[in-house]
């Protein structure tokens, strides 16, 4: 079978030369846009780490931002389920979650097969609306979205952040907008994940290549592996529940 | 490290913040002489003690308001610009000094919140 390549796409990931040459086997996402990296070469063994302390790139993920006065009233008539609190993250019906980042902005992301109603709809949405004070942001670019898994993550993060990460005080559902090896990230602890411990993170598209590394390097101590997404929707054995967390 | 309390994330590290400058009353903009408009946007009044400063959390781009104290470095208290605006006795005004700290550079940007 033809192995699918990430510059076949129009949309890729920021570090797919890093993906490539760690030896990602890529598959198309369901809209056809971009390739994810969906395992390495052991899918069992990458399995079992997102158990444990797992590091994934889910940059070419749909996600999308919403910023204005009026956006809960838009996410309220959408049908998105939230409660109105800055920095909490919540579980979407259909697939992805919605990240809340002030009482003015949201961050909705797609679960690892790209389902997303939230996503689509704000992505449907015009540049501006009169009468209503709330625009779309287009993410899906600008930023990074690298996924840590696994129970090792305050371990692996507690190098890199100021912010104190540990579960007694970042329980599930927590969002932190902060600096991430002094770089702007926004740090999202995955609704309901309390069995399996799963983190997205998020920042400047630019400062991708920084990040992974600094991630890489941080979870060299605890034998964490680089996995697809195919771990983390527990696709054919026991993995962590992203999939599941988020949907 | 320094930390600094930002309203919207609590307490951070200072070096996530940016101080965007004192807080102060824009001037007419169709009215100031160039002089005025000069003064408003390049200089401060850079006082010996307490002082009322814009601040940026910079990783969720959220500007508020903080009082400091030049000769000691601390900051005494933090607030939203809502915040601010109730204890000037401004909400809703939007005239006289309510306007002045809600139109400035950094208000225009947006407070996120």
């Amino acid at each position: 079978m033809e192995q699918v390549r990430p510059q076949s796409f129009a949309r890729r990931s920021p570090i797919h030369h890093a993906l490539q040459a760690e030896g990602a086997v890529f598959a198309p996402l369901p809209g056809g846009d971009a390739a994810v990296a969906a395992h390495y070469d052991d899918p069992a063994a990458e399995r079992a780490a997102a158990g444990r302390l797992a590091l994934a790139d889910l940059s070419p993920l749909p996600r999308m931002g919403l910023k204005g006065r009026d956006t809960f009233d838009w996410l309220r008539a959408e049908g998105a389920s939230f409660e109105p609190v800055p920095n909490r993250a919540f579980a979407q019906d259909g697939g992805g979650l919605l990240a809340l980042l002030s009482m003015g902005e949201a961050l909705a992301l797609a679960g690892p097969d790209g389902a997303s109603p939230l996503v689509a709809a704000m992505a449907a949405l015009p540049a501006a609306t009169p009468g209503r004070l709330a625009y779309p942001l287009p993410r899906g670019d600008s930023h990074y979205a690298f996924a840590l898994a696994g129970p090792l993550w305050p371990e692996v993060l507690a190098t890199l952040c100021g912010v104190d990460l540990r579960p007694a005080a970042f329980a599930s559902g927590a969002v932190a907008q902060t600096s991430l090896a002094r770089s702007n990230a926004i740090l999202v602890r995955h609704p309901g994940d309390d069995d399996k411990p799963l983190f997205s993170l998020l920042g400047d598209s630019a400062s991708a290549d920084y990040i992974w590394s600094c991630l890489r390097r941080a979870m060299a101590p605890h034998a964490g592996r680089l996995v697809g997404t195919e771990a983390l929707t527990g696709d054919g054995g026991s993995g962590t529940g992203l999939g599941k967390n988020a949907h | 490290m320094k930390l600094m309390r930002c309203p919207l994330n609590g307490e951070r590290n200072i070096s996530e913040f940016v101080c965007g400058g004192e807080v102060k009353a824009m001037p007419d903009p169709d009215k100031a002489s160039d002089a005025d408009w000069g003064r408003y946007l390049f200089f401060e009044d850079n006082p010996d003690g307490e002082i009322v400063e814009w601040w940026l959390h910079a990783p969720s781009s959220y500007w508020f308001i903080a009082r400091r104290d030049t000769r000691t470095e601390a900051v005494l208290e933090t607030m939203t610009v809502q915040e601010w605006r109730e204890r000037q006795g401004t909400v809703g005004s939007g005239q006289a000094q309510g306007q002045s700290a809600d139109s400035q550079a950094h208000g225009a940007q947006g407070t996120n919140g």
